[in-house]
């Protein structure tokens, strides 16, 4: 695109941009508005950053073209913000004078929300300010406030701020809970006890049902440029990126957008031949369509025209890899690696191979000899720390994923944060594991399930006041948890308030009346309290649902017995005999497709086809898995059913192709 | 009034500590040094692991305090495994029976003594179940139970035959403790799970190949056993009758209390990944299971733990027994705060000791008062059941430390393990601990058995700068060894409580003695004991720093200075 031709599209985006600001700002100044959150402004650049994000794996080869695709796209939406900002900045600037004070402290809060999230921090320090001067009563802007001082690492401004927020709004834990964030993170540690004491009073006579209604909240405002992704995928971008994307979490866009420019012309996604090979392109053509054979012709073929080429040998490893043909796939991805040492994408492959091929000690070497070489990659890192954490390694997983941390996920850090929260708890470390679930509340803050943690983590440590200022922060999100309320009730019946105690087992059993610690104490708490009936009738209904579990229990062991025996005969060669215990534990077990998985493959030893077909039949109804349509299609070529194995092998190859689009450590 | 006392007690206590910190003159800290191997206790814990993982490898062993041969010196006994997978292994193992010297040395006696091992060896408990003033001792197997009458020669006999306490299960801990109060001592026997050898199970990783003990919910839960004493040397099964054999349980630890201070003793049951049993004794030779009532089934969050060892003390001086289980690692060890009225609180996280012993696997546990202060404080003994944990399990071991609760008087505790000397530093798989004064020298030492290990004897090093007092009990109407007397001593606003007991702790028994911590406090005002046949009597003038014998109805007998 000519710089002429660019610059007409840009004036067409702004003068859209213009009209969309103009309706916005009609709204924002009638008096009734209140400015809750600025207009979305930044979402084409969001869209090309994490399009960018997604094409940075580099899967299937063929994403160079779309790395510099999303570059331009976060360009020219850092234009159309910047414009925006203008445009809001340049109508606020004619209209505020005018304005009576109160739709004036609207717009100054506009204008320093939009400033906020553009990294303008002085600027939208200074309109919070006046917005604060010119209606002091107005709790979002003091809110508002503390969040850009907070941002600036202003704490004890944000602090203060947090406490005239209070006082407005006396009945909220939320903001003193705020606050003693703040007070702590500024070294106050006196102050930052007496505020969380404050949240303490702020909830005695509390009625959570009256106080919050039902509905989940969201009472802590954020200025997070990616939202938290609900399902927590974690995403990391290659190790030359990782510069560029820091700058973006600083708010530094334009350096930013320099690095990743600079960094993806000399990524082999680009800059390898195989970038412009048509031979190799055929063959990714075929692989994203899943259709691994023609794919791998073509890309062998690739590789021969290009001995050399690393990128080649990675792309046709990754065919080998989706058609199962592991060995060849390792040879292949080893040769990448060795042929360019610094691309971490051959190297993480290999590893998943690896892992895929049942050879976890070879992986671990891959991937601690990618650490070594390529340190400053989060997702080896990341994906180091995994396979630790599957083989119980839990210590050296916690090592990694720390590191992976530190070198920055682009989305996903509240789920690392609680992945590395677990594990201290699991190795023992509770210090460690609330400093966790402490940076997890950070980056998460409206997440009921990391204030639970947290307050679960403290209560571990006997830190009641702690716990109890999470439980009511979590609550505040999620009145109907369950858990928080039977919690508060544990932290009441500890601190020797059974009444209150009783409120909250009694609303913790409400919601989830199979909550067993919830039923036990609260019958304990009401015979204590001296009603004795009413205790007693708690007391029966946990003994019979204490029964069930240790019942429930009890067979799970002895199914697992089972299995374990089933596993044992197999491995011994007695297929026959494997197969009747299988069939044992599928009999306890109907709903879990794995049981029918072992079934069906000792059946198949066993060499009773019709009946393993069932089996694998059964395990399809169960879950839709790539590896199970494979054995179908095989079963079916021995039995000669021809057209039901291609099918199944349709299947699978789609399942297989569909399973390499997959972000993050879904893959 | 109750509370009050409670808060007096509790604050002399801590008045005393403060008021050595702030005058600077604050005490070295306790020390308890490992004397064992240079004092002549040469044992060995023979647990025959092998690769078919039965589950009673990793189980035992125990052992004991107890005065064999009269002399007022705690003497031990020590349970030794065995093997159950290689008979030649098995007829190796050897129980043994040590001799206190009164010089600081342990004379090993078993041969004399005529005491066999024919079994896996589990636990011990020892009382004077004839009444004839010599103790007995009762030896619990995974397989048939054997009771040896002392015979007062320093030799004991095989009476198991003829006394019907043969019991063959896999028996865990035992206590003697006359449940009617009819002056000779019944015996509680906990049964853990069928695991039989031809029951054993596959637990691990067959596709590697490794295996491991297997929880005991892979197993049936046994009944505990109840036998009355007849008064003519024999036993009758009582258990269906009494009411429990209804609940099958996984038993390992046993205590013995009055908790409820109605004057007949109740039993405690710790068991593993089940609800724990309170048997409250109705007084009429029945028992009425009230355990979740109580609230000790469970912890507080209602979910069973994995009990091992097990002991009731009154830990906060409110007049009223508690209660302390030890558990598996992540569950944390559990305190039940004893309220009243038939009532327990889990207090693990109030009384701080949740963090300390979440790490760990406790098994033998007692409350005892380490530094002669009047609080009583808490040893626990920690190892794993699974020998090959570190593969499952990060930072697991297998051999763990161990770790003293200091009680400070505020219905607190403090870890101290790590400033207790060397006794403590040492990680080993533990699995009994029991407390006794061997030197006579004013403060409790403790026995500690290991799995596949030898035992340490973690002599006590500055408990005495505080006084003290030991009280040896001779009942008349009541049982000989005044089993279930409750002792309550008084000096100015102090008040302790004890009662004489067997059993307790994981497969053992502490001397049957009582100790008391008196601090400096070298005036005792009263001493009452309430005997099992319901004497009461109150004796005065007792000197600090002495062992003195009291016999029912007859006040002070004897008086022996502690040796300094």
């Amino acid at each position: 695109m000519g710089t002429k031709q660019r610059c007409r599209r840009q004036t067409a985006e702004l003068l859209a941009s213009l009209a969309v600001a103009a309706s916005a700002l009609a709204l924002l100044v009638a008096p009734v508005a209140r400015a809750q959150s600025p207009p979305e402004t930044k979402q084409d650049f969001v869209a090309g950053l994490m399009e960018f994000a997604a094409a940075a794996t580099g899967t299937f080869g063929d994403e160079g073209i779309q790395l510099l695709s999303a570059i331009s796209s976060m360009e020219n939406g850092l234009i159309k913000w910047d414009a925006q900002v203008w445009v809001y900045e340049t109508l606020i600037a004619s209209k505020v004078g005018s304005a009576d004070q109160q739709v004036a402290a609207d717009m100054r809060t506009v204008l320093g929300a939009l400033f906020l999230e553009r990294g303008r921090l002085d600027e939208t320090l200074r309109e919070f300010e006046r917005a604060a001067q010119l209606d002091p009563q107005r709790v979002d802007i003091r809110m508002f406030q503390a969040l850009a001082y907070a941002t600036a690492e202003h704490h004890l401004d944000a602090a203060r701020t947090l406490d005239a927020a209070s006082q407005l709004d006396p009945a909220d834990p939320i903001k003193p809970y705020q606050m003693a964030l703040q007070l702590a993170k500024a070294g106050r540690s006196q102050e930052a006890s007496d505020a969380l004491g404050r949240v303490l009073r702020i909830t005695e006579g509390h009625e959570w049902r009256e106080a919050t209604g039902t509905a989940r909240r969201t009472p802590f405002v954020e200025a997070t440029l990616v939202e938290n992704v609900a399902s927590g995928v974690i995403v990391f971008v290659p190790a030359p990126y990782a510069e560029g994307f820091a700058l973006i979490r600083q708010r530094k866009y334009e350096q930013a957008l320099d690095r990743l420019r600079a960094a993806s012309a000399v990524d082999p996604l680009n800059a390898d031949p195989a970038a412009s090979s048509p031979r190799m392109a055929q063959g990714i053509a075929a692989l994203r369509q899943g259709q691994f054979k023609a794919a791998i012709d073509h890309l062998r073929a690739g590789v021969e025209l290009m001995p050399d080429s690393a990128e080649a040998h990675r792309i046709l490893g990754t065919a080998f890899w989706a058609d199962q043909a592991f060995d060849a796939s390792i040879r292949e991805l080893e040769d990448a690696v060795r042929l360019n040492p610094g691309d971490e994408r051959s190297r993480i492959t290999l590893a998943d191979v690896l892992i895929e091929a049942g050879q976890a000690p070879k992986a671990l070497d891959t991937l601690r000899n990618a650490s070594a070489a390529i340190p400053q990659s989060g997702l080896v890192r990341y994906r180091l720390g995994r396979l630790y954490q599957s083989l119980q390694r839990d210590a050296e997983a916690l090592h990694e994923f720390d590191d992976a941390l530190r070198l920055g996920p682009v989305t996903g850090v509240s789920s690392l944060l609680a992945t590395i929260g677990y594990l201290h708890l699991n190795t023992m470390n509770f210090d460690g594991a609330i400093e966790a679930y402490r940076q997890r509340i950070e980056a998460d803050p409206n997440s009921a399930q990391a204030h639970r943690q947290l307050g679960d983590a403290y209560r571990k440590q006997g830190r009641h006041d702690e716990a109890f200022a999470e439980f009511v922060v979590a609550l505040t999100i999620d009145p109907e948890s369950a858990d928080a309320h039977a919690a508060l009730g544990q932290l009441y019946v500890a601190s020797g308030r059974p009444e209150k105690a009783v409120i909250a087992l009694q609303r913790a059993v409400a919601l989830n009346p199979a909550h067993n610690e919830a039923r036990y104490a609260l019958g304990t708490t009401l015979v204590r309290l001296g009603r004795v009936e009413e205790g007693q009738k708690e007391l029966q209904v946990f003994q019979q649902l204490q029964a069930d579990a240790i019942k429930k229990e009890r067979e799970s062991y002895e199914v697992n017995l089972i299995r374990l025996e089933a596993t044992l005969r197999g491995q011994e060669g007695k297929h026959a005999e494997a197969a009747a215990l299988w069939q044992k534990v599928v009999d306890q077990e109907p709903n879990q497709a794995s049981n029918y998985l072992g079934l069906a493959q000792a059946l198949g030893r066993a060499e009773r086809y019709d009946a393993a077909v069932e089996a694998y039949l059964q395990v399809l109804k169960r879950e839709d898995r790539a590896d199970v349509h494979r054995q179908l299609s095989e079963l079916y070529s021995k039995l000669g059913r021809t057209a039901e194995a291609e099918s199944e092998r349709a299947r699978y190859e789609q399942l297989r192709e569909q399973r390499f689009r997959e972000p993050g450590d879904n893959r | 009034m109750v509370l009050l006392l409670a808060v007096t007690s509790a604050a002399a206590a801590r008045q005393r500590r403060d008021s050595a910190s702030k005058s600077g003159t604050a005490e070295p800290p306790v020390t308890f040094e490992n004397i064992g191997p240079r004092v002549g206790l040469d044992f060995e814990h023979r647990n025959g692991a092998s690769p078919d993982k039965f589950l009673a490898e990793t189980m035992g062993s125990g052992g004991l305090f107890f005065d064999y041969n009269n002399d007022n010196r705690a003497d031990a006994f020590l349970v030794d495994g065995g093997s159950i997978a290689d008979r030649q292994a098995a007829g190796r193992a050897r129980h043994r029976l040590y001799r206190n010297r009164q010089d600081g040395t342990f004379e090993d006696v078993t041969a004399a003594s005529g005491i066999r091992h024919r079994e896996y060896g589990m636990g011990a408990c020892a009382a004077d179940y004839d009444n004839d003033g010599w103790t007995d001792l009762y030896v619990t197997n995974f397989g048939s139970n054997i009771l040896y009458r002392n015979k007062g020669d320093g030799s004991f006999a095989d009476v198991t035959s003829s006394s019907g306490v043969g019991l063959s299960s896999w028996s865990t801990s035992c206590a003697f403790v006359d449940i009617e109060r009819d002056g000779d001592l019944d015996l509680f026997v906990t049964n853990y799970v069928d695991a039989r050898v031809d029951n054993n199970k596959f637990c691990g990783k067959p596709t590697e190949r490794i295996r491991i003990y297997c929880h005991p919910l892979n197993y049936q839960g046994r009944a505990n056993v109840l036998y009355r004493n007849d008064g003519k040397g024999g036993f009758a099964d009582v258990s269906a009758d009494s009411g429990i054999a209804k609940y099958k349980g996984n038993g390992l630890g046993v205590a013995i209390g009055d908790y409820d201070d109605d004057g007949s003793p109740d039993v405690f049951v710790a068991n593993d990944a089940v609800p724990n049993f309170l048997f409250h004794n109705e007084g009429n030779g029945k028992f009425r299971e009230v355990a979740l009532l109580a609230g000790v089934a469970v912890a507080s969050d209602g979910k069973a733990r994995a009990g091992m060892g097990t002991d009731f003390g009154d830990y906060d001086g409110d007049g009223r027994l508690d209660l302390f289980v030890t558990n598996h690692e992540f569950e944390t060890h559990t305190l039940f705060r004893n309220l009243g009225n038939g009532l327990f609180a889990d207090v693990t996280a109030e009384s701080g000791i949740g963090p300390s012993t979440l790490p760990l696997v406790g098994f033998g546990t007692v409350f005892f008062d380490h530094d002669n202060d009047g609080a009583l404080d808490i040893v626990i003994v920690n190892g794993h059941v699974v020998d090959n944990t570190a593969m499952f399990r990060s930072g697991s071991t297998h051999a763990q430390r161990k770790l003293l609760l200091r009680n400070q008087g505020n219905r607190r505790f403090v870890e101290i393990g790590a400033l207790s000397g060397s006794g403590f530093a040492l990680q080993k798989v533990g699995r009994t601990a029991v407390a006794a004064d061997v030197d006579t020298d004013g403060d409790l030492d403790l026995l500690v058995t290991n799995n596949g290990q030898t035992p340490d004897l973690l002599r006590n090093d500055g408990g005495n700068r505080g006084n003290a007092l030991v009280v040896r009990t001779i009942g008349r109407k009541s049982n000989r060894d005044g089993i279930g007397t409750r002792l309550r001593l008084t000096s100015g606003t102090m008040t302790q409580v004890r009662e004489v007991k067997s059993g307790s702790s994981y497969l053992g028994q502490n001397d049957l003695r009582p100790h008391f911590g008196l601090g400096r406090v070298d005036k005792i005002d009263r001493l009452e004991l309430r005997w099992p046949s319901g004497q009461m009597e109150t004796v005065r003038d007792v000197p600090v720093n002495h062992v003195i014998t009291v016999v029912e109805g007859q006040g002070v007998t004897e008086r022996t200075r502690f040796v300094r």
